[in-house]
């Protein structure tokens, strides 16, 4: 790729990113596009965080998402009530 | 003494099930039902509807163990099967109330980012604080605060790592219309907890 070339957008922009960023996470994108992508964060930082909390957030939704929560009594009590009469 | 899940070897509670024993429904509650209840929760956010969810997900179980043959975690299975009852719950309240359908909500060809979540407390952690039940609470807050179509997207590829074949399947959407949606949903989650991200390293349990 001759410098006019890249000059002219072949290299990608912050505005690529958040359109881009589902498959780049996802590991779907073309090789090409993935190391255009790849060039871009090598030389901004605030897409990097963007690209961090991005996901981070995917990890801790599935980390916390959906704790452990105590049954109440009464809804336990009916649960047991339920196999008993139902199944 | 308690146990976590990984430690539970459920291996004779499955055959138990196996062979008909309504008593093993009762310690699959005692032993799992926490966690069950905790995705019926998301999904329904109510206790009533979520005791429903619970019951709908024991029937399932019941009326399957016998198709269960062990590929995945057994824990892995009730919680799937939990999360589709949840689904199922969802769009039968959506066609009680005559309400817009559970899959077609507003266009999702158009990348306007969803309203805002509002949490209660927006304070960043200190640096060096470990994460704790707080970043927990914020995360469940705000993905109950999704309008229920991102919501049910997020649990089923996010939470319960559907594949997403699967998802579209249980929710009717094209492919490009379910990454747009998980897509914006992730941004709206990514901003409400973007206090409790940014510059944190989260130590993953």
């Amino acid at each position: 790729m001759n410098p006019l070339e890249k000059f002219l957008g072949s290299a990608f922009g912050c505005c690529d990113v958040e359109r881009l960023l589902f498959e780049y996470v996802q590991g779907t994108l073309e090789p090409e596009v993935k190391h255009r992508l790849d060039d871009h964060f090598r030389d901004c930082p605030p897409c990097i965080e963007f690209l961090r909390t991005y996901r981070q957030t995917i990890d801790v939704t599935k980390q916390f998402c959906c704790n452990k929560v105590e049954i109440p009594a009464e809804v336990r009590a009916k649960l047991k009530e339920f196999i008993h009469a139902e199944l | 003494m308690s146990k976590t899940d990984a430690h539970i070897d459920d291996t004779p509670l499955v055959a138990r099930l196996k062979q008909r024993d309504k008593s093993a429904l009762e310690e699959l509650i005692h032993i799992h039902g926490a966690k069950m209840y905790g995705v019926a929760l998301q999904f329904m956010r109510n206790e009533s509807d979520a005791r429903e969810v619970m019951q709908d997900a024991l029937v399932s179980i019941w009326n399957k163990i016998g198709s269960f043959e062990g590929k995945s975690a057994f824990t892995s299975w009730i919680y799937r099967v939990t999360a589709n009852a949840g689904l199922m719950a969802l769009r039968k309240k959506k066609r009680r109330e005559n309400d817009i359908s559970l899959d077609a909500v507003g266009s999702d060809d158009d990348d306007a980012p969803l309203p805002a979540l509002q949490l209660s407390d927006k304070r960043p952690l200190p640096d060096k604080v470990a994460m704790t039940g707080e970043l927990g609470e914020q995360v469940r807050a705000a993905i109950s605060q999704l309008p229920e179509p991102y919501r049910v997207a997020v649990l089923l590829r996010d939470v319960e790592e559907l594949p997403m074949s699967e998802v579209m399947q249980e929710t009717g959407l094209s492919e490009a219309a379910l990454k747009s949606r998980l897509h914006r949903a992730r941004l709206a989650l990514r901003e409400a907890l973007l206090p409790y991200l940014k510059g944190h390293d989260i130590q993953k349990s």
